[in-house]
């Protein structure tokens, strides 16, 4: 057994218990079998990503499909998890929520605690147990730089950590308009902030050639919930024209961070890969905005009425 | 007081959180480094980032003295 696995297990352990206290009374006695689906369901579909991910050397190479069950050798995906816990929400909901009164919308609000949680604990994991999650080369060692063999780099992981802290915070105690909006805007903000970090993390994850795949899924994740707030207001082309926008300066950033375009003035060049990640915070930002504008946005007819 | 079907509920949710998080435990490593009996498989051409390690690493040696 490995100090990951341990940790992770306890991290599910108190995940569950942190569900069971922020769930009403009546309805806690279906918070264990509602934390053991997201746990199973998240741990196989982490797995099954991953698997599919890395179809190249499972499938094409070794052409073994029970390949899928060497986790021990590694391999897992913080978006199969994603996927898996919201999947065991939604089986959890059908088996015994519903009976117990709670809400299916209600059911993903209290998930964004514990999933928080599970995050930031794994994340702050890959830091100090797996050397994974470092990001670029620094100049000087700081707080937020992990020190490796050729010297100091930005800790990228410990960055996801607090950024997921301060997001799950934020949505625990935030009242949404509507049951489900906090897990909504939750996933929003943690799509779009992955997709950054996902960019500069160096550790060669889960790639397809020179795609960083979790990367694309943080995107298609914060997609799906902009296009779901914008169908709401029936403003739903809006939603994918801004995110095949979007997309597309990000995907041109990402070739300028790789040297392939040049800064406009020549005293930019020692700055160029700061002045890219900063258009790249600023894209990512007003693409979260125009979201949330979406969100606040009532529909005209509603507010006339 | 929770009634007979909720307490059973209770209990085998709590069975299978528990048998999920001992799964966990006993296998769970996020490692994407594969171990070596497969990099007979690889092509060898380095991923992106690694290409930048191993240039630093050899301008590193080339710089000793």
């Amino acid at each position: 057994m490995e100090k990951f696995g341990i940790l992770l297990g306890l991290t599910v352990l108190l995940c569950g218990g942190l569900l069971v206290i922020f769930t009403r009374r009546g309805a806690r006695y279906i918070t264990p079998l509602w934390a053991g689906l997201c746990a199973l369901l998240g741990f196989f579909f982490s797995r099954l990503v991953f698997w599919l991910v890395e179809y190249q050397v499972y499938l094409v190479q070794l052409k073994n499909v029970l390949s899928f069950f060497w986790i021990r050798d590694g391999g897992l995906s913080m978006t199969g998890a994603l996927l898996g816990v919201l999947l065991g929400t939604l089986v959890a909901y059908k088996l015994s929520g519903k009976r117990a009164g709670l809400q299916r919308g209600e059911m993903f609000d209290l998930l964004v605690a514990p999933l928080a949680l599970f995050i930031v604990v794994e994340r702050l994991l890959e830091w100090l147990l797996l050397d994974a999650g470092f990001g670029p080369e620094m100049k000087s060692a700081g707080l937020l730089t992990v020190t490796r063999e050729l010297g100091p780099y930005l800790n990228v992981a410990l960055l996801e950590a607090l950024t997921v802290l301060i997001i799950g915070a934020t949505f625990t105690f935030w009242k949404g308009r509507r049951k489900g909006d906090r897990m909504l805007l939750f996933l929003l903000f943690y799509g779009v902030s992955q997709t950054l970090f996902e960019s500069l993390r160096k550790d060669s994850h889960m790639m397809w050639d020179f795609v960083h795949t979790q990367q694309l899924f943080s995107l298609v994740l914060a997609a799906c919930v902009y296009a779901v707030t914008a169908k709401r207001q029936g403003k739903l082309p809006q939603a994918v024209v801004m995110s095949l926008l979007c997309a597309g300066i990000l995907t041109a950033l990402e070739f300028a961070l790789d040297g392939r375009i040049k800064v406009p003035f020549a005293f930019m060049t020692s700055y160029a890969k700061q002045i890219w990640y900063l258009l790249y915070v600023l894209v990512l930002a007003l693409y979260a905005g125009s979201a949330v504008h979406v969100y606040h946005n009532k529909k005209k007819a509603v507010r006339h009425a | 007081m929770m009634r007979t079907g909720q307490r059973m509920v209770a209990i085998l949710g709590t069975v299978l959180l528990l048998c999920a998080a001992a799964l966990i435990v006993l296998f769970a490593r996020q490692v994407d480094i594969l171990p070596e009996k497969y990099t007979e498989y690889y092509t060898g051409e380095p991923r992106e980032g690694e290409q930048d390690d191993q240039m630093n690493l050899l301008l590193q040696m080339l710089n000793q003295p």
